[in-house]
């Protein structure tokens, strides 16, 4: 029983070795082929990449920004119209506003007394008026406030409309001092930094 | 079954790592615009020229307080201060066009040892402090 078991495990043993062998052969033998081919002439394509652009501008009659203020007191602000827009050919995923002032003093570090910004949307142009105290702004459309807290931070603005190649943005920006700040706030000064960042749209297939 | 199970784990990890792959090597664009503006608080100046002329008799102290007006703009007044050791403050507050006022109080409390300083309001919480005075002294 066992020596016919065995004979048959070794049949068994060298059939599968050959077909092994066979197989081996006849992959082998593939890259021995000839091979034909034809070809067309080349589909010229030509790919141009879009254009990032952010741009700020004033509108027109605007007050003069870069600002610059002194004596400012506790409860002055300062307001001014910024236009925000995507000049470029590229959709945007995000804008971000970042705030940066140097030097660092009371001003900047005091989160609840020191300077705070707002800024704030119009649907439509503002309309600006003009006191003796400096420039109003009042929105004949539909306004929103996108940001508002201490002025140095960094913000992501929602929704915004520059996010769409040739979308505008109406701002305006106001920076303020609370009444709140004690005599500790006298004869300081900063300079503060708007930087707003577009970022690119992730790509899709075309 | 457990090896269809290896094979499509296998399929899954060679797919994240592609979209892994092919994420990092994506480059992200952007655009920055940026506009500055400068902003520098006002200091509150103190009234200047401070003066003091005592007059005393047996009990009293008569002072009067003379100073120059503050140039600091939108000032609505000045706070008199006299500093008594051991007693409490005596203040007199005055509106923005007086330069001067009369203090009296006890001479024990106050000679050789008695000092004024007169502050600059305004309409905001700001104040300007001049700097203490020597003691009054009776002549």
């Amino acid at each position: 029983m066992r020596i016919t078991t065995r004979t048959h495990s070794t049949v068994r043993k060298v059939v599968a070795s050959l077909g092994v062998l066979g197989t081996a052969a006849a992959v082998a033998g593939l890259g021995t082929y000839g091979s034909f081919t034809d070809s067309t002439t080349p589909v010229s394509t030509d790919i141009g990449t879009a254009v990032l652009d952010l741009a700020l501008d004033q509108p027109a009659g605007a007050a003069a920004i870069p600002v610059s203020t002194s004596n400012f007191l506790p409860g002055d602000s300062l307001t001014r119209a910024l236009d925000l827009s995507n000049a470029g050919g590229a959709r945007l995923s995000s804008v971000t506003v970042g705030v940066t002032a140097a030097p660092s003093n009371l001003l900047t570090t005091d989160t609840s007394q020191g300077l705070q910004l707002a800024v704030r949307w119009c649907s439509v142009a503002w309309v600006q008026a003009t006191t003796p105290s400096g420039p109003t702004y009042s929105c004949p459309g539909t306004e929103q406030t996108l940001l508002s807290g201490p002025v140095v931070g960094s913000w992501t603005l929602a929704a915004p409309t520059s996010l769409t190649p040739g979308g505008r943005d109406r701002l305006v920006f106001t920076i303020s001092l609370p009444s709140s700040a004690d005599n500790r706030f006298q004869g300081l000064s900063t300079t503060a930094t708007l930087t707003f960042t577009g970022l690119q749209a992730t790509g899709g297939r075309r | 079954m457990t090896g269809i199970r290896r094979a499509l784990v296998l399929a899954a990890a060679g797919s994240v790592l592609a979209t892994v792959a092919v994420g990092t090597a994506q480059a992200v664009f952007e655009s920055i615009a940026a506009q500055t503006g400068s902003v520098a608080t006002a200091t509150v100046a103190p009234p200047t020229g401070i003066a003091v002329t005592t007059t005393c008799d047996t009990l009293t102290a008569t002072m009067r307080v003379s100073w120059t007006a503050s140039s600091a703009p939108r000032t609505t007044g000045y706070r008199v201060t006299l500093q008594r050791p051991g007693f409490t403050p005596l203040v007199v507050d005055a509106d923005a066009a007086t330069t001067s006022v009369q203090v009296q109080d006890a001479k024990s409390r106050v000679d050789d040892v008695g000092t004024f300083t007169v502050t600059t309001l305004t309409d905001t919480s700001w104040t300007g402090p001049s700097a203490w005075t020597p003691p009054v002294s009776c002549p």
